[in-house]
């Protein structure tokens, strides 16, 4: 008799009904089923397995797993040591900091988010709010500039309202970011920008353009495209590649299975990095903090209820303290492991969520409906015919 | 590197990733084979299934390795590089000596005539003065860090000799940080010999939320045979008394660290520590061997060999014996499966480590934790000798005596970057230091090859048996070990 064990590198993850195998090297994320998933749960304690079982023979193939005549321990593969990460103190990392310094804007876009519509990519899209609140000073975006560089902040991401109706500010607030900060991120609709302005920015910041249709669009910048979540599925071809498509809808119903939104297609390949990542973090918020231009301290520019203070009264260190009501504690540690049918699922650990539309779509921050999988059955909802 | 678990089954510990795996001879042949030893492989062997499975999976991990050869730490370090790392990164703890004086005489103590090279003890005590200061200085630079790590909690350890010996310092320093940092919540602890406790001491340090940390070394004839009162008498029923009424109180506020060597006997630890009366298990450690020991030369090699006979007797018990249950049997679980989760675990895999302060072995930057001694004098760490001082209470930390030190650390490493475990070494200061001086690991370092695949078959042999007890306890062990801050600084 035999034994199977799968390689280091390659993890399996039991759902509610079925398991998958993720192979953090390849980037392949194999679903199994009951079946299958029994199997790999026996081999990886050390349970005899049959040499010539072909699921088995086809992982080996595949450089999944292996066979060995006697148990042996495998060590998996991972990123760093997960003693040193549990142990208390160590800084936060924040990955990007989103600051709205505007929100004024003459355009009316029919998706812009003072309507009360959702977007899937709403957090990097322009939007102005219907909401109270002191607009947060030239000296307090500096000084928060300041406060991110202390905390290691690796990018900020610009965005309004209309950035260029105060020109000065803006050009202001992005030469103090681009001194502080290694990357600068812009975001704004593509009709705001000048050539001129253009030219400026293209020199010193990464810009992310809005833009209502395609043509002329060139390669020099990425774009994000919204659409009706109604007409997406129509959406075919090839999209260039610097296009992002933004869904856009005040409800999201009905749910259409098969579209991007909730179809496998949102579940992506995964790696060592995004893998580590997701068993702990959420794969969105986490690492991401939003100050909004009332200085409202939140978790995505998409969540507006949720806000955690206001920075125009508050150090921004003192949203990241070891407190339960830390940005952390409340939102980045909000792991798939702790959402609703989520948590059953084999794909947890590669799955993309978007807690802005599944919040608002719900009003629950644990509930997920946005997804056509059934993890207790197994089953994917099907388009209908 | 090749070891053997108890099974005999071979492993490869693959340096440049950080884990092993199962290895046998066609795979042995495939790690070291250059391209065209790889030809005649291929025209070699018969088993063209396992030939390829084997080839693709190492072509697999080539993909993710992280630089070969010797990697090169961030150095020189000055002064102004040491500042923002420990503002960032340190202060985790400032531990105070408010005593160096002790109404034991237990005889591994690192302060007693068996290490030449660290102090004795003497009646000197840390005045009132000296302790605010020192602790203003850590809170200052506490409160300056938050900006930079708003995670992290300040602690205060404090540490002897006998810390109760000077407990009016203990008691007055307590309300001084409470009243005068009154928005700081802080964590206390501190290890005690157990013998001083009384009811009224039981109660400050439970209202004040202390973590203490008794030394008890087992049962009564073990503990007695070290841990002893001038004159020789033991211990044991003064600790166990003094101990078990705080149990009482509150049992989840206290702990044991214990000290064995080669005359002891792991069943009989385990059977004590197993029991509910007895606080729960938390370091264990060997008498530090360092800083001109002479506490070994008692021992015989029958001694040494007829201990590791009945370790090796303890390890293969514990196996059949149900080992996930830490209750039944609280000092094996400690030592080898805790252990064993640490050897694992503790070690940083893939990570590149090219200009890290410390690329090769686990030393914390000076400053991570503060050691002040009864005179203010700042040290590298409570278990280093006091020939490393890194500034005092009137100056602060000498930042360019730590840059120093650390880059003077670092050219000591000489044959780290050779070495087939570097990425599993978590050796600190204390296997190095002279006095003044640091050894160099080429000295040092001689039998660690051999201890590493000792512990590793040692691993691996458990998770053969038992794949998912080493994870289990893994957060738990040191979320409740650091979250506690003992002072002997885990």
């Amino acid at each position: 008799m035999m034994y199977f064990r799968l390689n280091p590198e390659c993890y399996y993850i039991k759902g509610a009904k079925n398991g998958a195998i993720y192979d953090l090297i390849e980037g392949n994320v194999y679903a199994l089923t009951s079946d299958e998933s029994r199997m790999i749960e026996a081999c990886e304690k050390n349970g005899e397995a049959d040499p010539q079982d072909p699921f088995l023979r086809d992982l080996k193939h595949r450089v999944v797993g292996n066979f060995y005549p006697t148990k042996v321990f495998i060590e998996k593969i991972r990123l760093g040591s997960p003693i040193a990460e549990y142990q208390e103190g160590n800084p936060p990392v924040i990955s990007v900091a989103v600051l709205e310094i505007g929100n004024e804007c003459d355009r009316s876009c029919w998706y812009c988010g003072q309507s009360g519509i959702s977007r899937s990519r709403g957090c990097l899209g322009c939007n102005i709010w219907a909401e109270d609140g002191t607009p947060v000073g030239m000296d307090r975006w500096k000084e928060l500039i300041d406060e991110l560089s202390r905390l290691h902040c690796m990018s900020i991401l610009v965005k309004g309202g209309d950035l260029t109706r105060d020109w000065e500010k803006t050009r202001e607030i992005l030469e103090y970011a681009t001194e502080h900060c290694k990357k600068v991120i812009l975001i704004g609709h593509r009709e705001h920008f000048s050539e001129d302005k253009l030219a400026y920015l293209e020199n010193k910041v990464t810009l992310i353009l809005q833009t209502d249709d395609l043509s002329g669009i060139g390669d020099r910048h990425s774009y994000l495209f919204p659409v009706d979540y109604a007409k997406s599925p129509e959406l075919s071809g090839d999209l260039p590649k610097n296009v992002m498509i933004d869904m856009v809808s005040r409800t999201f119903t009905p749910l259409q299975p098969g579209s991007p939104l909730n179809a496998k297609k949102k579940i992506p390949r995964t790696n060592l990095f995004t893998f580590t990542h997701h068993n702990r973090l959420h794969p969105c918020l986490a690492n991401s903090v939003t100050i909004a231009w009332n200085g409202e301290v939140l978790p995505c520019p998409m969540m507006r209820d949720h806000s955690l203070g206001n920075i125009n009264n508050r150090k921004l260190w003192t949203f990241f303290r070891n407190t339960e009501d830390s940005i952390q504690k409340k939102y980045w540690n909000l792991s798939l492991n702790d959402l609703d049918k989520c948590s059953a699922c084999e794909f947890r650990y590669s799955c993309s969520d978007c807690r802005a539309l599944e919040t608002a779509k719900t009003g629950d921050l644990k509930r997920k409906v946005l997804c056509d999988y059934d993890p207790s059955e197994g089953t994917w909802q099907q388009p209908a015919a | 590197m090749e070891f053997e678990s108890l099974s005999g089954n071979t492993y490869y510990y693959d340096n440049q990733i950080g884990i092993a795996f199962p290895s046998n001879p066609l795979m042995k042949k495939l790690i070291s084979a250059n391209p065209r030893q790889m030809e005649e492989i291929a025209a070699t062997e018969k088993n063209k299934e396992d030939l390829l499975f084997y080839s693709r999976f190492l072509e697999k991990l080539n993909r993710i390795r992280p630089k070969q050869g010797g990697v090169k730490p961030r150095s020189p370090l000055k002064a102004d590089d040491i500042r923002p790392l420990i503002i960032r990164e340190g202060l985790q703890q400032i531990i105070l000596g408010v005593t160096e004086n002790c109404n034991m005489r237990c005889r591994y103590c690192i302060y007693s005539e068996a290490y030449s090279l660290s102090r004795n003890r003497t009646t000197k005590k840390m005045d009132l003065p000296t302790a605010k200061m020192a602790l203003d200085y850590y809170v200052s630079l506490f409160l300056e860090g938050l900006e930079y790590n708003p995670t992290r909690l300040p602690s205060v350890a404090f540490y002897g000799g006998e810390p109760l010996m000077n407990f009016d310092l203990i008691k007055k320093c307590v309300k001084y940080l409470e009243t005068t940092y009154p928005e700081l919540v802080f964590r206390f602890s501190f290890t005690t010999n157990g013998t001083l406790l009384t009811e009224e001491k039981d109660d400050f340090l439970l209202e004040h939320g202390f973590f203490v940390n008794f030394s008890i070394d087992g049962p009564e004839e073990e503990h007695n045979r070290k841990r002893v009162y001038p004159g020789d008498k033991g211990s044991f029923s003064d600790v166990m008394k003094n101990a078990q009424r705080f149990m009482k109180k509150k049992s989840d506020r206290c702990g044991a660290m214990c000290v064995y060597d080669y005359k002891t006997n792991p069943f009989d630890l385990d059977a004590f520590f197993s029991t509910p009366d007895v606080p729960r298990l938390g370091n264990i450690t060997f008498p530090n061997d360092r800083n001109g020991c002479t506490y070994y030369d008692q021992f015989s090699r029958e001694d040494i060999a007829a201990f590791r006979k009945t370790m090796t007797e303890a390890f293969s018990y514990y196996l059949e014996n149900d080992p996930y249950d830490e209750n039944a049997h609280a000092f094996f679980y400690r030592i080898f499966a805790e252990s064993a989760s640490r050897i694992l675990y503790s070690p940083s895999v893939l990570n590149s480590r090219e200009g890290m302060v410390f690329p090769y072995s686990g030393p914390c930057i000076p400053g991570k934790k503060i050691f002040v001694d009864c005179t203010g004098k700042f040290h590298l760490c409570e278990r280093v000798n006091e020939y490393f001082p890194i500034g005092n209470v009137r100056t602060g930390l000498d930042f360019e005596n730590i840059a120093n030190l650390i880059n003077r650390y670092n050219e000591h490493l000489d044959s780290c970057g050779s070495c087939s475990i570097n990425r599993a070494c978590v050796k600190c200061y204390t296997s190095f230091t002279l006095d003044g001086l640091f050894e160099n690991t080429s000295t040092v370092c001689k039998s660690d090859e051999n201890q590493k695949k000792i512990e590793l078959s040692r691993v691996f042999s458990i998770g053969e048996t038992f794949p998912d007890l080493l994870n289990i306890k893994v957060k738990d062990h040191y979320t409740w070990l650091s979250g506690e801050s003992s002072a002997s600084g885990d």
